[in-house]
């Protein structure tokens, strides 16, 4: 069953180990401006929310790209972006509607969540569980107890 | 790590950069056999125009090398490679050992058998030398000479209907020169056109004062007293002129590797730019390169294509990861104020699966060819505003044309 | 497609200006051609205008991109268009083009086009950043945001990543979060 990398941010403390590991997985360094989840945070209602790629079923990303760099791996499965390819031109960046896609400061690629290729690392690190890497149907199924448990509490 | 960067043109001013990028303090050595330092050889035509002086056509300036901490062996040919040895042989007497070597050493222009020795094509050679006399067109030292004769009102015979053929007979044009334009295919740019765009640009260049013939051979050079006096036609007539230059396309220059590496009309080379022998890698003119399609490999000279295959072979020498997608011939030019860009597969064979989509308005002309559902070539004439997303849909596996073209 | 040093951007986090295009919030209502054009020194018939815009089809709106690796950059033949690495724009010196077509051709977005210039022919045309203005006017005036600016790409996703995550997290009428009331478990509320 295919996995997706589901956000309970309600739960997410704002820690940022996350954003750590994918830095340190992906690039070598902790530094979160090069992670691929980045966590937003309204300080005024301590509330933190990490965004990150919703691999979506119909990516405006890899509809916009015009020289085909966002796509995926050739397995279909992990999204890909092909650095030989890769113009710079910030669509994919400004069509993301949750922006999720972001440039990388040094090479000027784009850059997005790979999943870390089945083994993501900021859902090893998240000890708040506000990152889950788990089928949908069991996340919406976890979500619909919860309501359920909020709507009639024991 | 030592490098050798044979040719420093495109390819090897671009694998330049890239080295140095990744590899500060390497020992650099680049080997050229021109005197000066690395310039444009597409400005070459804008040059005799007088779009450019002759100091805007460098690409970079004298004191780049040593800034760069390289050192550059300018006026040095490369005479001979020693694979096993790891050392490449130059015409001093020198050798120069290396880690890793880079064959940049482009293409000629092709010297028909008509053309005497000493004419298009070589440097330095021997016959006429100044305002008269064969030459060809790829080098600065051709360039001033044309230009030269042009504006000392001598006629001038074109030699090849191919781009640089027809650019050339665009420069003599904007120079006030009227310049004779001799096609041995039955219509000009035969090779980067079809039929109708080919008929729309030379119908356009015969109003701008060009004189085109079509399907005309050259038996010989016709020389008189004074030198050269034109050129004897295959069917025995003479058309006069005293410059002859011939544009009849470009060929690799791969005797410094051939014998040690695979080659085939170039060096043959994979998509990280490597030769067959390990650590010797080949970028620009002088290499025979995967198309985007992934279908075969081809010698595609041109300009973009160097530097970026360039710019893949010194990342790759000095530890990095670049790998070039393929080529894609493609051209544009202004031909007398009509743009006019191709790329890509221009012959629909008549099977199945392969149409033509084609827009004419006027002297505006628009081709797209298609494979199955992908657009894999296109002719635009006159309105050429769609070739740059025409050419992403190209890439990106041909999908998405309708979008593009949709009025 | 990174190539000669004269097209490539020297630390993208730092730019100064990113213009962020979002075709899919256009409205194709044109204000931003007409202010180009006239911010361009055009009398009217958008012959000036760097933005271009159709009614359908790819790609929509047509401006410069002023991409990290532009390929124009890299194909200009004569070293006219090259990153201003203090602005991060790409710019054309008109000065230097000798009107070869080739960053037409190569443009995914047929943001270049070609203009008379001072009576020299035409020589290539495209976005500029608005230099002399201080700040693009499309993006002024466009109403919806499918023309946005901030300093540098990072800044211009990062508001919609906010609005984003602003969405997740404070829906509206939900009253406080579970979690906060101390109950284990929490949950979205559906």
């Amino acid at each position: 069953m295919e996995k997706f990398l589901v956000v309970y941010p309600d739960l997410c403390t704002g820690c940022r180990l996350c954003e750590a590991a994918c830095s340190y997985r992906h690039e070598g360094v902790y530094s979160p401006s090069l992670s691929r989840v980045r966590v937003v945070k309204f300080e005024d209602r301590c509330l933190s929310v990490p965004v990150v790629c919703n691999y979506c079923e119909q990516p405006p990303c890899e509809a916009s790209c015009p020289t085909g760099a966002m796509s995926a791996a050739p397995d279909g499965r992990y999204a890909l972006v092909r650095e030989d390819r890769c113009i710079g031109c910030k669509e994919c960046v400004n069509v993301c509607p949750l922006g999720a896609v972001r440039m990388h400061p040094r090479t000027g690629v784009a850059v997005r969540c790979d999943l870390c290729r089945g083994d993501p690392e900021c859902v090893k690190v998240c000890t708040a569980g506000a990152l889950r890497y788990e089928p949908l149907e069991a996340a919406v199924r976890e979500k619909r107890r919860a309501r359920a448990a909020s709507l009639n509490p024991v | 790590m030592n490098y050798v960067v044979v040719g420093v043109s495109a390819a090897g001013l671009s694998a330049l950069r890239a080295i140095r990028e990744l590899d500060p303090h390497g020992d650099v050595t680049v080997v050229d056999e021109e005197t000066r330092p690395a310039y444009s050889r597409v400005l070459l035509t804008h040059y005799i125009a007088g779009r450019v002086g002759e100091r805007d056509l460098f690409l970079v300036e004298e004191e780049f090398y040593r800034r760069c901490g390289v050192r550059a062996l300018l006026g040095v040919r490369a005479t001979g490679l020693d694979p096993d040895g790891r050392q490449v042989h130059l015409a001093d007497g020198r050798v120069l050992g290396y880690d890793r070597l880079l064959v940049a050493t482009g293409a000629r222009a092709v010297v028909p058998a008509w053309s005497p020795p000493g004419g298009a094509g070589d440097r330095g050679g021997g016959g006429e030398t100044g305002e008269t006399g064969v030459t060809g067109l790829r080098t600065r030292e051709d360039a001033v000479r044309i230009r030269k004769a042009a504006l000392a009102g001598r006629p001038v015979l074109i030699v090849g209907g191919g781009p640089v053929g027809v650019k050339l007979a665009c420069a003599l044009r904007e120079l006030g020169v009227i310049p004779t334009l001799l096609v041995g295919s039955p219509r000009i740019l035969s090779q980067v056109a079809d039929r109708e765009a080919s008929l729309i640009l030379e119908r356009h260049l015969a109003r701008c004062g060009v004189r085109v013939r079509c399907g005309v051979e050259v038996r010989e050079v016709a020389r008189g007293p004074h030198g050269t006096e034109g050129v004897v036609l295959s069917d025995g007539s003479v058309l006069p002129g005293r410059l002859v230059v011939v544009c009849k396309g470009v060929e690799p220059r791969t005797e410094l590797v051939g014998g040690h590496v695979a080659v085939r009309r170039g060096v043959l080379v994979s998509g990280a730019m490597r030769t067959s022998v390990p650590d010797i890698y080949a970028a620009g003119d002088v290499a025979e390169c995967p198309d985007i399609w992934g279908e075969g490999t081809r010698v595609s000279a041109i300009w973009p294509h160097a530097s970026r295959q360039g710019r893949v072979a010194g990342t790759n020498m000095a530890g990095g990861r670049d790998l070039f997608d393929g080529v894609l011939p493609r051209n544009a030019m202004d031909v007398l104020g009509t743009p006019f860009v191709s790329m890509g597969v221009l012959d629909a064979p008549a099977e199945g699966g392969w149409r033509s989509v084609s827009r004419r308005r006027g002297d505006s002309y628009l081709r797209l060819v298609i494979r199955g559902d992908s657009v894999v070539g296109a002719v635009l004439v006159g309105c050429v505003r769609l070739a740059g997303p025409i050419q992403a849909a190209i890439r990106r596996g041909g999908r998405g044309w309708e979008e593009v073209v949709a009025p | 497609m990174r190539q000669a040093l004269r097209g490539r951007r020297t630390g993208g986090a730092f730019t100064l200006l990113s213009i962020g295009v979002d075709p899919t919030r256009c409205t194709r209502c044109r204000r931003c051609e007409a202010v180009c054009e006239m911010a361009h020194g055009g009398d009217g018939r958008g012959l000036q205008s760097r933005v271009r815009i159709r009614d359908s089809g790819w790609p929509l709106i047509s401006i410069c991109r002023h991409c990290e690796s532009a390929p124009c950059a890299d194909a200009c033949v004569s070293g006219a268009i090259r990153t201003d690495p203090l602005e991060g724009t790409v710019q054309v010196d008109a000065a230097r083009c000798v009107g070869c077509w080739s960053c037409v051709m190569e443009c995914p977005f047929a943001a270049v086009t070609m203009a008379d210039v001072a009576g020299r022919g035409p020589r290539a045309s495209k976005c500029d950043g608005c230099r002399e203005w201080g700040f693009p006017l499309c993006v002024r005036y466009c109403p919806t945001g499918a023309l946005r600016a901030g300093a540098g790409a990072g800044e211009t996703s990062g508001r919609v990543r906010r609005e984003h995550a602003a969405r997740l997290a404070l829906l509206p009428g939900r009253g406080t979060w579970p979690a906060l009331r101390g109950r284990a478990g929490g949950g979205t509320p559906a």
